[in-house]
């Protein structure tokens, strides 16, 4: 296992403090945060590449923090790769066999073995600079774990890549971390990268751990505001709480102008008057066109809002529309999501055009100021 | 005027005032007193001096220049920018000046203790490799400094994570990928070297078959109004220093000390 513990370092004005999480052998982690939060700092230390001021990184129960990081049997993955340019394919992936003197042909066997998993057993000859994105990927993904080290650290490896390439060394290395049994430790921006390859989440803002859990976790239960909005709940706004039950909650919305029931008996605590922000994603709220307010009074629905569709456009997985409320105080705009296969019930969408919009009470989330 | 042709008039003005400058030696120029001159044991003597000292003062210079030029390049500590100020110092301080330094320095407790237990620097040749050591150490520094930090440290950081110690680490990735800025930064330094005068005649003088590099030798044969002399030998120096130049722009274009 991986573990580290109250992690402090500092680099120029900027601070870390007290980083802590644990990622077990054999499973991926990824550290997730805004450009600019430090996550890349606390993979540098680990890497052993800056020193921490305190707290511990234990790795396989041997206590590795001071050690340089030519000792600490890792491999490193950085943003810009960093293949060896006056290197070949060949070189740059044996490179780390040299200097750890590793001679046996078992190891250059493992070479051949690896590459030719990668792909680029045809490439080792090439020099570098004739090498497209996903072969350089490829080759630093190689150059890395030739040495045999079972810890990989990458930091946002794959941010330079296109979409579908970028997918397919997702997948390689979902397979690659499966059959070598690494542990990895991503740090990345990238929402759905993480979801992906990563079995927990670490999310990192100015410096501290914001929250750290699994992966289903932090998306269904965003710890703030601002790991709401990284984790893709593109719909905050202010309300009050206006009344209390015991396993339900009437939310005073401005910007939707109405009144909104969310069951959850862990918000019942929330006494009135309390200003909260409600979220709720794009894909959670039900668009409906062939309702009006007056027959829409009439449905056992809750949390309805009549809108305008201000905006909409195409995107890959649907549709997106920009509603305001009409009843709100105009400062709210709404992002709704409609997914490729209902698009047929509302194919006559429009700009200006009047819906009703449904949001279901057991997907709010709620946020106390 | 258009900016292309403002930049390469003013390239060509350049190109010009040095040309006048050579082609003014052939007013002066005489083939018989030429070999007579370039023959003469004084000459040879001084030429293999110039050579030598400037060879050994670039040495000294460059085993010196690159360590100080990978911890100004790579890392952050007290005094560092107080130190890349004093690398330009033979740049902003008279060579006369520098020489006269090292004079005074000969001339403090310090500096006696070490010519009567060490070596005697002053009116010696020591002293005139000391004296271009002194001038071009900083240059030499300077110059392998900006060749460091054209490579991202980062070729390192990852070497090291696979397994290289901080020299093995610095041996295969950086020094190899500027070893043609390194090679540049030396020839530079030896045509500095082998061009210095202010501070050579300033601690070793001007003694004929002793401390006569080609510069001081320029200098003595203007002295005593020997002009086709002198003319021989700036020709002879600047046969050397061009053809050195150009050799290394040779080699440098061929690949043989590129990166790949």
């Amino acid at each position: 296992m991986l573990e580290i513990k109250g992690l402090c370092l500092k680099a120029g004005s900027f601070q870390v403090n007290q980083i802590s999480f644990s990622v077990p052998t054999g499973s991926c982690h990824a550290l997730v945060g805004a450009t600019g939060s430090g996550k890349t700092l606390v993979l540098e230390t680990v890497a052993g590449l800056r020193k921490a001021q305190a707290g511990s990184i234990n790795w396989l129960n041997r206590d590795i923090t001071v050690l340089p990081p030519e000792q600490r049997e890792l491999a490193y993955v950085p943003q810009d790769l960093a293949l060896f340019p006056h290197m070949n394919v060949r070189e740059n992936i044996e490179y780390g066999l040299r200097m750890r003197k590793h001679h046996a042909p078992d190891k250059r066997s493992d070479v051949e073995k690896l590459t030719h998993y990668l792909g680029i057993g045809h490439l080792l000859d090439r020099s570098i600079q004739n090498l497209s994105g996903g072969e350089r990927q490829r080759t630093a993904l190689a150059r890395a774990l030739v040495p045999g080290n079972k810890l990989l650290l990458l930091d946002e490896p794959f941010s330079a890549l296109h979409e579908a390439m970028r997918k397919e060394l997702w997948l390689l290395l979902k397979t690659l971390q499966q059959q070598y049994g690494i542990t990895i430790l991503i740090v990345t921006h990238d929402m759905e990268e993480a979801f992906l390859l990563a079995d927990s989440v670490t999310f990192i803002a100015r410096g501290v751990v914001v929250q750290s859990s699994e992966k289903q976790q932090v998306y269904s239960c965003p710890a703030n505001v601002e790991t709401a909005k990284f984790f893709g709940v593109q719909n905050l706004f202010p309300a009050e709480v206006v009344a209390h039950k015991s396993d339900s909650l009437a939310l005073f919305c401005p910007g939707l102008g109405i009144v909104l029931q969310a069951n959850n008996s862990d918000w019942t605590r929330l006494l009135p008057k309390t200003s909260v922000t409600v979220g709720i994603r794009a894909e959670n709220i039900i668009v409906e066109t062939d309702v009006t307010m007056d027959n829409a009074r009439e449905l056992p629905a809750l949390n309805q809002a009549a809108c305008t569709v201000k905006q909409l456009y195409q995107k890959r997985k649907g549709l997106i529309l920009l509603l305001q409320p009409d009843n709100g105080d105009g400062k709210c705009l709404l992002e709704a999501e409609i997914a490729t296969d209902s698009l047929g019930q509302v194919s006559e969408l429009s700009v200006g055009q009047k819906v009703v919009i449904s949001l279901p009470a057991e997907q709010f989330l709620l946020f106390a100021e | 005027m258009k900016l292309k042709q403002f930049c390469l008039a003013a390239a060509f003005t350049t190109f010009l005032m040095y040309f006048l400058l050579m082609a003014s030696l052939a007013y002066f120029f005489s083939g018989e007193r030429f070999w007579e001159v370039l023959l003469s044991e004084r000459m040879l003597f001084s030429i293999r001096l110039s050579i030598m000292a400037a060879t050994i003062a670039m040495g000294l210079a460059m085993l010196l220049a690159v360590p100080t030029a990978y911890a100004l390049s790579r890392y952050d500590f007290f005094g560092k920018t107080l130190i890349d100020t004093l690398l330009e110092l033979p740049m902003i301080v008279s060579p006369a000046a520098i020489g006269a330094m090292l004079l005074i320095f000969f001339n403090t407790p310090l500096g006696e203790w070490i010519q009567t237990n060490f070596q005697q620097f002053v009116f010696t040749v020591y002293g005139i490799v000391l004296a271009q050591f002194v001038t071009v150490a900083g240059v030499a520094a300077r110059l392998v400094k900006s060749a460091l930090d054209e490579i991202p440290p980062r070729y390192e950081a990852v070497a090291r994570t696979l397994g290289a110690s901080t020299f093995a680490a610095f041996r295969t990735t950086t020094l190899p990928l500027c070893r043609r800025g390194i090679f540049a930064a030396a020839i530079l330094t030896w045509a500095k070297a082998i061009g210095e005068f202010g501070a050579t005649i300033t601690i070793a003088g001007t003694m004929a078959m002793r401390t006569e590099t080609m510069p001081v030798a320029i200098y003595m044969r203007l002295a005593i109004s020997d002009i086709k002399g002198a003319v021989v030998c700036i020709g002879i120096l600047l046969f050397i220093g061009i053809s050195v130049l150009y050799a290394a722009r040779l080699i440098a274009k061929r690949g043989i000390y590129a990166g790949n």
